[in-house]
């Protein structure tokens, strides 16, 4: 009997064959595809969801597992993600507007003209202030993610009329980053400015987050024909709603009116049209801002705080930081500038009263002047042409440039250099480091002054396209790059060094040591030879590779001190 | 027939008197004589008939008169402009008034028949008069009287829809287009407001995304490339614009040729600004966000702890003597034939080396000074391999084995102690006196020197003992190894068979199943005995195998992961081994570990043709096809529990250096350690012998 029992309960003990696929990565996993047969929405929708929603394809740790065993190259979302997509509700709103657009195009055909004007006023519209909210739940989150949000409104807020982007869409752009221009002015938050052949790069510390954002050069931008600004305009929908709720909140935080309002009843004169004068002089940043208790706002720096933090890693540099933030922000106090009319008005006007200093130009070339070119007060002349004899005494002369390195460098740098018509020193990055490292350096580094700015940390995200493979690598060099650029530059002043001691000794002495020198070194290199070969072979790739690149960048440095030496030469 | 106008020209009677119509008209099919049907009658005009009846007889075309008469009846006939000609019967017809009439009515566009009065006075049968007694008899309908029940669902739905705020009324319709009017002009900042004013709350959290945001990478800094005005080095020069020109754009470091600008002025605005930032935004929500832990460590930190070498003293490393083993056979040949095996004999003063040249010699090591050398098989034949000093001092002889011929020679030598020398020569002639012919060998042996001087000692000169021949279906020699107490050797041939000879006997057998039996294991490429136990390690192609002499029986198999070994080496205590495989890799085995390497070097880069591990120091060595010798620190622990220390110390290329003639790499042939100092022998592919000490 108990060989009975035993029979009959085998079946139970048997368990059902679990199916391939069906757990694990395969159901974590949904590709685009399949993402849009469960949403029920088309590509283009389905897109713009994605965008304003902030959700981005994932890459599994094992595509075939998740594929199916196929190697197929498919976009993978996560499921949760499109669960996630599924319960918003902006998303019923592009049903919506999918449907409205049939009917008013169905009714426009038909010639029912009564219903299309009804359709158009009841055109559905959506909000994305939830969808802020919920991307955001913390303000500083909003404020990390900053940067790209400024380079789009930027962009837009430059963009000609007539490139199929709504005028709306334009000039929202436009007053929301002139709004933000005038909160850095009037917290003096700028901390660094580069012109660069792309735009205007700057750097601004918001709430102890630094913000880079880059602006274009005004004239003559290009109409890029393989651009789809329907995406660019998504996104800008979503960057507008953002920084309107960024500029509400860092107004407030400093106690400004918003939305902004001048703090002075402005002449319109005959220059803008009277609808147009509260515009065009906040755009013109040289007017003070309405405060909340209804005076002007007085210029209130948030002074970053020194506090004695010993213990903490890297505390010197951080307290250098701060000691160098309040000297920009009082840079250009006392200053006053007056710009010619060829110069970059918003961009120095932004720049100058960023740091402190007042700013005037010709009533002519626009609103906002506020004294005249023949102002005795005025200290600096900005200038970006050749100068004839038509020099006013008591003020100093310079080239643009001049503003730029000046903050960077947080002091007043001699005019001298700038002065118009010489060719200006050359104008670094105060983005990535700067090593002077020939012989003869000396006097050229005291007029760069950017040799002590850190780099930017590395960042562990990487965004991955298939075709984005290569970019990626060179993603990587580039921070190893600085890293390098530091060790060779400690290296090379240890040469230097060196060679400065071995001039004092006799030749011969010199010799034996060079060649006890050389000894050792060659020894120290076989050394090492020998360690690498005992490397595991797990780690031997990632070593190949840093290696790699530590010696592309060495390599690199030297060929840029190369040139600098034989242009020296040839010069 | 019946002319209608003569019908039309009666006068209009009463209608009692009147004629009746269906008399003379008829649209009947029997009263249309002519059956032709509704076809153009020009067809008929050739012909004299113009249709057929309802018999089927033809009807004659009625006389119509020639032209002449036709302007005849024309002038004449005053009725001529009223005749028309009916095309069915071809006859005449004179048109009536009121057909007159008619026609005219029809080409003025008026009503055709004068009777009919189109503007008639209406009369109102259903009048809006309510009458007193209906029209109609129809009842009233229920919903004549009762509230639509549609418009009610409806009006309730427009209710429905101002209440939750979907519909707007009026007044918000005007509120809203004010308010896209604002928008238009880019002025609703009104609708602003402090969103972040709350802490996020559980109905926030209900809400939210679950899995982790990660966040974009910000975009590259800009470098000093990028400025409007760069150091003059950051500029390209000609030939680095000829390459940037020439690079794919995921080749290139920069996306654009840095320029300099004179003046701020003249910088015009970057053609790829919007395409840089559109591929930032097709990155942003395209491309899929991967964390990656870049740990920002120097490689140095990657690199394995090691003691450093200068710690481990000491090791050979220093070049002392390096000479051609055999000068005259470089002059004879513009290329000197190889070193095919080195081997230090047991006090550590001698050492012998074989050559590819079939000669056999003894050199002082500390020297270089060769004591003795002899032609022992001709070049042609393959030369000599594998010269081993016997590890046993008693018995100073040197075996080393032909590579074609497959013959072993075993060369007693004088250059050891005397005493030891003439004990063993006495022993070999007594022994050899006595068991000359008995013995069942799988291998023939030959004695060449028995004979005792002439006042009866025995020679002690360097000599050919004897000679062991394999089968011939054996091959060659390809390697041969000592028993450490010198009774035993063993050989490999070609063709992969192993035999184990005894000194003492005479004789040889094959432990592994050989003659007659099949062979028990794979072709075996070396082997070599244990310094301690009864044990054999015979390699094969690909795995070590380990048996038990004493027993007879297989231990375990190693399984070295190389796929074609060339050599091994037992460490002196027994529990570790050493193989080289032609894979360039080395494996060091802890035999208690597992059957699988401690660790495997892959020090070399080419084949790895020999390794030995010192007899009394902790180092090991091996020699490599590449023409590098590496020496390894290789400390073995008593505790078991402590991992023995493998660190390479020198990398010796004594062979690359001054090396004569020939293109390419010496290769590393052979080399052995002297017993008890930390010196080393090698020899190479250029007939040269180095030597190294600490």
């Amino acid at each position: 009997t108990s060989s009975a029992a035993s029979l009959q309960a085998a079946p139970s003990k048997m368990t059902k064959m679990k199916k391939k696929f069906t757990r694990g990565e395969a159901t974590t996993f949904i590709s685009r595809k399949q993402a849009l047969k469960r949403l029920q929405l088309s590509l283009n929708d389905f897109r713009r969801l994605c965008i304003l929603k902030g959700v981005y394809p994932q890459e599994p740790v094992n595509r075939r597992r998740v594929n199916k065993g196929s190697s197929t190259p498919k976009v993978y979302y996560h499921l949760k993600d499109i669960q996630f997509l599924g319960h918003e509700r902006v998303m019923q709103k592009l049903r919506d507007i999918k449907a409205h657009l049939k009917k008013a195009k169905r009714a426009k055909e038909r010639g029912e003209m009564h219903t299309v004007d009804r359709l158009q006023r009841n055109f559905p519209a959506y909000t994305l202030d939830h969808i802020i909210r919920e991307r955001y739940p913390a303000f500083e989150d909003a404020v990390r993610d900053l940067d790209d949000c400024l380079c789009l409104c930027f962009l837009f807020s430059r963009l000609p009329k007539e490139r199929g982007v709504p005028v709306e869409q334009i000039r929202l752009s436009a007053r929301l980053t002139v709004q933000f221009l005038h909160w850095v002015i009037a917290a003096r938050a700028l901390r660094k400015v580069f012109v660069s052949i792309k735009g205007y790069y700057f750097e601004a510390d918001v709430n102890g987050v630094s913000v880079v954002w880059s602006v274009p050069h005004q004239l003559g931008l290009h109409d890029p024909a393989d651009v789809d600004f329907k995406i660019l305009r998504t996104f800008n929908d979503f960057y507008t709603t953002m920084l309107g709720f960024v500029n509400y909140r860092l107004y407030s935080s400093l106690g400004l009116a918003y939305p902004p309002a001048l703090a002075n009843e402005v002449d319109p004169s005959d220059y803008c049209q009277t609808g147009e004068a509260h515009e065009e002089f906040m755009a013109s940043l040289n007017q003070p801002l309405l405060s909340r208790r209804g005076g002007e706002a007085e210029g209130n720096p948030a002074e970053p705080d020194d506090f004695p933090d010993e213990e903490a890693e890297g505390a010197e540099a951080a307290s250098a930081a701060r000691r160098k933030a309040r000297a920009q922000q009082r840079l250009f106090n006392g200053c006053r500038f007056f710009l010619n009319r060829e110069t970059p008005r918003q961009i120095l006007c932004f720049v100058i009263r960023s740091c402190g200093g007042e700013v005037s130009w010709s009533p002519l070339s626009g609103p906002g002047s506020r004294y005249p070119e023949s102002d005795q007060r005025v200290t600096h002349q900005i200038v970006d042409r050749p100068l004839g004899d038509s020099r006013l005494s008591g003020r100093a002369y310079v080239q643009p440039q001049w503003v730029f390195d000046c903050v960077n460098s947080g002091s007043l740098l001699p005019t001298g250099d700038f002065a118009p018509g010489l060719p200006p020193p050359p104008h670094l990055s105060p983005f990535a480091a700067y090593s002077a490292d020939d012989a003869d350096g000396g006097d050229e580094a005291a007029q760069l002054p950017y040799s002590a700015t850190r780099s930017a940390p590395p960042d562990p995200v990487e965004l991955r396209r298939p075709s984005a493979a290569a970019e990626l690598e060179e993603e990587d060099d580039y921070e190893a790059e600085d890293a390098a650029k530091r060790e060779t530059a400690a290296a090379d002043a240890a040469q230097v060094g060196k060679q400065q001691k071995k001039q004092k000794k006799p030749s011969v002495v010199a010799e034996g040591t060079q060649r006890r020198t050389q000894d050792a070194k060659q020894a120290a290199a076989e050394e090492r030879r020998l360690r690498e070969m005992m490397l595991p072979k797990k780690h031997k790739q990632l070593y190949k590779k840093m290696v790699f690149s530590r010696k592309r960048q060495a390599r690199e440095s030297a060929q840029l001190a190369e040139k600098k030496q034989k242009r020296q030469r040839t010069a | 027939a019946l002319a209608m106008s003569d019908i039309k020209k009666q006068p209009i009677e009463s209608p009692l008197t009147a004629p009746d119509e269906y008399d003379y008209d008829s649209s009947d099919d029997e009263d249309i004589r002519n059956t032709v049907g509704n076809v153009p009658m020009h067809w008929y005009t050739k012909y004299p008939h113009i249709g057929y009846d309802t018999e089927g007889r033809k009807l004659m075309k009625p006389d119509t008169g020639d032209q002449l008469d036709d302007f005849m009846a024309k002038m004449d006939d005053p009725e001529y402009w009223r005749t028309v000609i009916d095309p069915k019967t071809g006859q005449r017809i004179v048109l009536c008034d009121e057909d007159v009439q008619l026609v005219k009515n029809i080409v003025r566009g008026r009503v055709p028949d004068p009777n009919v009065d189109p503007y008639e006075d209406h009369t109102d049968w259903f009048t809006s008069d309510t009458m007193a007694t209906p029209v109609t008899a129809h009842p009233p309908s229920k919903s004549s009287f009762v509230p639509s029940k549609w418009e009610r669902l409806r009006v309730g739905r427009m209710v429905h829809a101002i209440k939750m705020g979907w519909m707007l009324t009026g007044e918000q319709r005007a509120e809203a287009r004010r308010q896209r009017e604002a928008a238009a002009r880019g002025d609703n900042a009104n609708r602003f407001y402090d969103i972040w004013d709350r802490q996020a709350g559980d109905e926030d959290e209900a809400i939210r995304r679950k899995l982790p945001y990660i966040r974009p990478p910000k975009k590259a800094p800009p470098t000093h490339y990028e400025s409007y005005n760069p150091p003059e080095e950051y500029l390209f020069d000609d030939e680095e614009l000829e390459k940037w020109r020439n690079q794919e754009d995921y080749e290139r470091r920069v996306n654009f040729v840095p320029t300099k600008y004179a003046a701020l002025r003249r910088v015009p605005a970057y053609p790829g600004y919007t395409s840089e930032l559109y591929e930032r935004c097709q990155d942003l929500h395209l491309a899929a966000r991967v964390v990656r832990h870049r740990v920002s460590m120097d490689p140095e930190d990657l690199l394995p702890k090691l003691p450093a070498p200068r710690d481990l003293r000491p090791f050979p490393h220093l070049r002392v003597l390096q000479y051609l083993a055999w000068p005259e056979e470089a002059q004879d040949s513009q290329q000197p034939l190889p070193i095919t095996a080195c081997s230090v004999d047991p006090s550590g003063q001698w050492f012998a080396a074989s050559g590819a040249g079939g000669r056999l010699a003894v050199f002082e090591l500390t020297t270089g000074y060769r004591a003795w050398s002899a032609q022992l098989e001709s070049a042609s034949e393959g030369g000599l391999v594998s010269a081993t000093w016997n590890p046993c001092a008693d018995r100073p002889c040197i075996a080393a084995g032909g590579a074609g011929s497959g013959r072993v020679y075993l060369v007693a030598t004088d250059r050891c102690d005397r005493l030891l020398a003439s004990r063993f020569a006495e022993a070999w002639a007594t022994t050899s006196g006595e068991q000359q012919q008995q013995q069942q060998s799988a291998a023939i042996w030959t004695i060449l020197s028995t004979e005792a001087s002439a006042n009866g000692a025995a020679i002690t000169k360097s000599r050919t003992l004897a000679t062991v021949q394999l089968p011939t279906a054996q091959g060659g020699v390809k390697q041969l190894a000592w028993h450490r107490q010198g009774d035993y050797f063993l050989t490999v041939s070609d063709s992969g068979s192993l035999l184990v000879h005894r000194l003492t006997t005479r004789s040889s057998q094959s432990p592994l199943g050989g003659a007659g039996k099949k062979a028990a294991t794979a072709a075996v490429c070396c082997a070599q005995f244990d310094p301690v136990k009864p044990v054999l390690y015979v390699a094969e192609k690909a795995r070590i195998q380990v048996y038990d002499l004493a027993k007879l029986t297989k231990l375990k198999t190693l399984k070295p992961n190389a796929r074609a070994l060339s050599c091994l080496s037992v460490h002196p205590t027994g529990c570790h081994l050493l193989a080289g495989s032609l894979d360039s890799r080395l494996a060091w085995f802890d035999l208690d570990l597992a059957c699988t390497p401690y660790k495997q070097l892959r020090i070399h880069t080419d084949g790895v043709r020999q390794c030995v591990v010192h007899p009394s120091l902790p180092l090991s060595a091996s020699v490599s096809d590449d023409g590098s010798c590496l020496v390894l620190h290789s400390r073995v622990y008593a505790d078991l529990l402590e991992n023995p220390l493998l660190v390479p110390v020198k990398r010796l290329r004594g062979h690359q250096v001054g090396s004569v003639g020939g293109s390419g790499i010496v290769r590393v042939t052979a080399c052995d350690f002297h017993p008890r100092l930390p010196w080393l022998v090698t020899g190479g592919s250029d007939g040269r012998i180095v030597f190294y000490s600490s």
